[in-house]
């Protein structure tokens, strides 16, 4: 399987600069479910910017006289049972969702991108050690992977995102690895070399926008991932420390209380689907809108 | 154009005849992994060997109390399930409340924690010689069919002995078998607590164990799967984890006892399913509840249900290290002042919880009426606060397990309040455990201790050398070490003679602010409408199950 | 050929002993010390002094040094010895034969729903596309990869479960005591497993057939005047299979993640929940088992799968 992921991003000569902005602009949004994904990005984006001026109460603040409270116009979304205001906390979950997705992308994006150029640039025994050991992280499961990690570092939202960027880095080192063994066959690099010219820089160079359009639609396709890991972590009861307000926890939370409040787990349940879906249909959009190749392989 | 066509067509004619391979090979592979897994599972699934299989019980329509049909058997789900069987050395809590139907002890609290006997007929101790002397039942059998007499009660606590699992063992010199039904220890020290310490041992029966194997490892291996008792039921299935079957035990001491002539017990970890479980009417009882909400959901729908105590929730504080912040009394104090604990019990528990104000719960003998030193006073606290050298409070941090999760973020809030700002630290079992009873906290830890029925609580949780909180973080005053060492003195019989001892400990714990109390839980036994059991309402470490029958439903 | 098969091989070795190093130093990080958990939960209303955890320690090898503890391990393993549970008092392999029975079975299940419901569904949004049919399989993929497991689970119990009354809520029987009642309870569990895999192979499946549809040979079929059927099974869906099998590959690492969640929420004994609560119990010694046992199935079938295509597809073999 590693290897098959080289032979799709073989270096390819770029198209014209010009036409290109458009035509992925054209094939991005022609679809009805990516337009509605990258709305629901843009509200997602928006709400965790403005979530203080978004929501109604403090979502830490409790309130004893209010614990439990049904859905009503003060609270639409009702409480829980310390008597803290749904919808607030909701809100304020947007937070923690985009802050677990974006860090341990980023995370993972960095470590993996770094290790597949090196794997590729060094080629041989450096590849061999670095894409092995890339093929044992792959060979846990995510959610285990993350499990054992979380658990052996305790919990907290660090250790969670830890945890989930450690379980993500094989995939950014494969398919940097592999862009980068492909430009380095190349003609012209081999030309530069042979004139001198620093071919680490040349490289990085090529590499970079030739690797981008994979990394870039794997890096959406993991955000959702992330977070319904994220969620998964929290039901098990490894998660987000308290008082922050996370939805997998809330939903963990609200569970206990289905058959009364089943709003309380069904609302952050539904905030999780939707932007999952976001994420996925975004992806989608990108994968097609610039690298239609990757189908099947992202 | 054409030539492209046909290119990518005998391309696909390829692809075509690939895919089939591959598909073949994917199956293959598949199936030989799926073999694998076949073969080992078409090996009979071991169920933990049973021990030899009770006669198969007489057919004969009995009749039961108020003059019911009884018999049947009775299907619990419960989210603890046991681990170790028939091995007392390696039981946790929850082996040998799971175990109790099986393995009895000598003697049982009562509700209000007096001893009843069990296995011995009656005991006394003896404080100027320095021994405890048992008077065992006559007449009762193991389920292997050999005696309970003084023999197997000596050879039972020599076990516990050896293997440092009696409570109080260290005390004991040496086991005198007076005759076939009197057994007397020779102790070096003697307290109303050595009856409950050495009489809530279970016994198994030797000869079972001693023939189990030629090494004492075979014999413990043996053992653990194998329970081997003088109790109403006897183990005939158990699936780790999963599910455990008890066969009523034909041969009980107690005449026409059990009612019952089976129980099933099936380990649903999870409370929503637990709870829907019994909705759906797929279960009699679920046992060992705490999930309050649901439970009172299932009463709202017409179930039953046992309430009895369940956990003594507090806040301690490492304020042995007079670096800390929590040596001062003021701090600690403060911090009591802060905490509205009855509003704080009611949202928790729904009116099921008891807020506490001192370190016994109403419930508990050592109880001190109307003692409550420090009632919520948020004022009082900043005031303290400021008296102690903090007028702009402090940040410090709260050690808590995911179980405390609620009450961490509330107690974080009131603290917030009077200026403390509080970092969660939530720490997984391991660490929790760890710090508790090994190695100590930092700052603060939200921890919760069993409760008994009887007095001994006090000592196994704050006494001189506790069980629990051993670490030596939390500060005792000397008058308050000093009440609890007088407490024990050999000249009280029972806790109740001790009890003023007892509450002036309780007072003493209390104007030290030793820790924060905050309050008790309620666990129970849901149960449907045609279930009679007593079970729970006994504290929950109790299990009377010989008595507990069913209506025709 | 052989010469890949080696290569291939020698690699997995390679992959192997790294998944093992990994396995047991991560695990050796745990901040907990296992044996003062066994001895607080054990501790009822006995003490315990604290010869006792050296004894213990001793017992279970912990006094050596960490390289001595991993040789042994290794050794061990070699010997299929995975080590005795701290806290069962039990030997891990018998641990684990109870348990990853249930779960294969469990697994299974879901991996073959998944993958056959899955391409059928794609199959026929592709054909029908932008008929009803479409309208209603594709909006439901979309559902399904994006609905967190344990969501799945509650509200099936919820509705199917407690509603409706059609089917047990929870636990597990061997299918060789009661086939019947098996079946019916994995039901639930089998289809939030599988529903995953589903929506991912159906998504895939209709993606790439109409991918391949779009081909000139696809077209010059219709044109050699070839049926729809003929056309569809023979030569378009043949082709749209291929990306599909690699998500199946992925899929059994899906599957053993999820049966954690599932396990727990339907009470199958497992050994996603056996893993679970050796976590919470710092029951390293299981959670090591488990976790390496998982890695070298997900390993060898990776392995298949790879050295499949290498034999299939000659590019490979020398990429």
């Amino acid at each position: 399987m590693a290897e098959k992921s080289n032979n799709i991003t073989e270096f390819q000569e770029a198209p014209p600069r010009v036409s290109e902005w458009r035509r992925f602009r054209r094939v991005f949004l022609s679809r009805g479910v990516v337009v509605f994904g990258l709305i629901i990005l843009l509200l997602l984006l928006l709400t965790a910017v403005f979530a203080t001026w978004l929501a109604p109460y403090d979502p830490y603040k409790l309130s004893t006289a209010k614990s439990l409270v049904q859905p009503n116009w003060e609270h639409p979304l009702g409480s829980d049972i310390l008597g803290r205001d749904t919808l607030s906390r909701l809100i304020y979950g947007s937070r923690t969702a985009l802050m677990v997705g974006f860090i341990s992308v980023g995370i993972a994006s960095v470590f993996g991108i770094t290790l597949g150029v090196i794997a590729g640039y060094f080629g041989g025994f450096i590849n061999m050690i670095i894409m092995r050991a890339m093929d044992a992280l792959l060979c846990f499961p995510m959610l285990i992977l993350a499990l054992v990690v979380a658990s052996v570092l305790g919990g907290g939202i660090q250790n969670v995102i830890i945890a989930l960027s450690i379980a993500t880095i094989p995939g950014y080192a494969r398919v940097t690895c592999g862009v980068t063994l492909s430009i380095r066959e190349n003609d012209y690099i081999m030309a530069g070399r042979a004139m001198g010219a620093s071919d680490l820089r040349t490289m990085l160079g090529h590499i970079l926008p030739n690797a981008f359009p994979p990394l870039i639609v794997l890096m959406t396709m993991q955000l959702g991932n992330l977070i319904l890991a994220e969620a998964g972590l929290s039901f098990i009861g490894i998660g987000i420390e308290p008082p922050g307000a996370a939805w997998g926890a809330m939903v963990s939370d609200g569970y206990q209380y289905l058959l009364r409040n089943p709003v309380l787990s069904f609302a952050p349940c539904l905030a999780i689907m939707l932007v999952v879906f976001a994420f996925n249909m975004v992806g989608d959009g990108l994968r097609d809108a610039l690298d239609p190749r990757l189908r099947g392989l992202l | 154009m054409s030539k492209q066509a046909t290119k990518s067509e005998r391309e696909s004619v390829k692809e075509v005849k690939l895919t089939m391979k591959k598909l073949l090979l994917i199956a293959l592979s598949v199936i030989l992994i799926s073999a694998l897994f076949i073969g080992s599972c078409a090996e009979p699934e071991k169920p933990a060997p049973t021990p030899a299989p009770a006669p198969a019980p007489a057919p004969e329509p009995k009749t039961g109390p108020e003059g019911q049909e009884y018999g049947g058997t009775m299907k619990f789900v419960r989210g603890q399930f046991p681990k170790v069987l028939g091995y007392p050395p390696e039981f946790a809590p929850g082996d040998s409340i799971a175990m109790l139907p099986v393995l009895e002890r000598l003697a049982e609290w009562d509700e209000k924690g007096i001893m009843i006997p069990v296995l011995a007929e009656s005991w006394e101790t003896d404080p100027v010689n320095k021994t405890v002397t048992w008077h065992l039942r006559e007449g009762v059998q193991f389920h292997d069919g050999t005696d309970w007499n003084a023999e197997a009660c000596r050879w039972n606590f020599q076990m516990g002995i050896d293997t440092a699992r009696l409570t109080d063992g260290q005390f004991v010199e040496s086991l005198e078998v007076i005759d076939e039904y009197t057994i007397v220890m020779h102790v070096t020290f003697v307290s109303w607590m050595s009856i409950e310490n050495f009489g809530l041992m279970v016994s198994i029966s030797p000869t079972a164990f001693e023939n189990a194997g030629a090494t004492d490892e075979e014999r413990i291996e043996w053992a653990r799967m194998n329970p081997v008792g003088t109790g109403p039921f006897t183990v005939a299935v158990f699936q780790r984890d999963d599910f455990l079957r008890y066969e009523k035990n034909d041969n009980y001491w107690q005449e026409g006892m059990p009612y019952l002539d089976a129980m099933e017990v099936r380990f649903i970890p999870d409370t929503m399913v637990a709870a829907a479980t019994m909705e759906a009417g797929e279960a009699d009882v679920w046992t060992d509840a705490s999930a309050i909400q649901m439970m009172l959901d299932l009463e709202e729908k017409g179930l039953d249900i046992n309430w009895g105590p369940g956990m003594f929730y507090l806040l301690a504080f490492n304020s042995s290290d007079p670096e800390s912040i929590f040596y001062d009394q003021k701090v600690r104090a403060a911090i009591e002042y802060a905490i509205n604990r009855p509003a704080l019990a009611e949202m928790l528990g729904y009116g099921q919880y008891e807020p506490l104000h001192q370190m016994a719960s109403s419930i508990w003998p050592g109880y001190v009426e109307g003692y409550d030193p420090r009632p919520y006073n948020p004022d009082k606290a900043r005031e303290l606060l400021a008296e102690a050298g903090y007028p702009d409070g402090f940040k410090t941090t709260m050690m808590l397990t995911e179980m405390g999760m609620d009450t961490g973020s509330a107690i974080q809030a009131y603290l917030g309040e009077v200026g403390i700002e509080v970092d969660l630290d939530v720490a997984d079992m391991g660490r929790y455990f760890g710090s508790v009873f090994g190695i100590g906290w930092d700052d603060m830890v939200l921890t919760a201790s069993g409760i008994n029925p009887s007095a001994t609580d006090l000592f196994i949780h704050f006494g001189p050398s506790p069980m629990t909180f051993r670490t030596g973080n939390i500060w005792k005053s000397d008058e308050y070490l000093k009440l609890c060492e007088e407490a024990l003195d050999s000249k009280y019989a029972d806790a109740y003679e001790a009890i003023d001892k007892i509450r002036a400990a309780i007072r003493q714990g209390g104007e030290d602010a030793m820790i924060v109390p905050l309050y008790r839980t309620s666990s129970g036994q849901v149960m449907q409408t045609y279930v009679h059991s007593d079970y729970q309402l006994i504290h929950g470490i109790m299990w009377f199950s010989y008595d507990d029958w069913m209506e025709e439903h | 050929m052989t010469t890949y098969i080696i290569r291939r091989l020698i690699q997995a070795l390679f992959v192997l002993i790294l998944v093992t190093l990994i396995v047991f130093f991560v695990m050796r990080l745990l901040p907990g010390d296992p044996l003062i958990i066994y001895i607080a939960q054990s501790a009822e209303v006995q003490a315990m002094p604290p010869e006792m955890l050296d004894k213990l320690r001793a017992e279970f090898g912990l006094d050596k040094p960490v390289m001595v503890q991993y040789a042994n391990w290794m050794a061990g393993i070699s010997q299929g010895d995975f080590g005795t549970s701290i806290f069962y008092r039990e030997k891990v392999g018998r641990l684990m034969m109870e348990r990853f029975p249930v779960t294969a079975h469990l697994g299974l299940l879901s991996l073959i729903i998944g993958a056959v419901l899955g391409v059928i569904a794609g199959l026929l949004a592709a054909v029908r596309r932008g008929e009803w049919l479409d309208k209603v399989i594709t909006p439901l993929t979309y559902i399904g990869i994006c609905i967190p497991v344990f969501f799945a689970g509650i509200l099936m119990i919820y509705v199917f479960g407690l509603k409706l009354g059609w089917l047990p809520i929870s636990g597990y029987t061997s299918p060789f005591d009661d086939f019947w009642l098996s079946t019916r309870q994995l039901v639930m569990p089998v289809i939030c497993l599988a529903i995953f895999g589903l929506a991912a192979n159906a998504r895939q499946m209709r993606s790439s057939m109409l991918e391949v549809t779009r081909q000139d040979y696809i077209r010059t079929a219709w044109a050699k005047g070839l049926s729809e059927r003929m056309v569809i099974i023979k030569h378009a869906m043949k082709n749209s299979l291929i990306p599909v099998i690699t998500l199946m590959g992925l899929g059994v690492g899906i599957i053993f993640g999820g049966s954690v969640l599932v396990e727990l929420i339907f009470a199958i004994p497992g050994v996603g929940r056996l893993m679970v609560s050796s976590i919470f119990g710092q029951d390293y010694v299981v959670v090591q088992a488990i976790t390496f046992v998982i890695a070298v199935i997900i390993l060898v079938v990776n392995l298949a799968v790879d050295i499949s295509y290498g034999w299939l597809d000659p590019r490979i073999r020398y990429g």
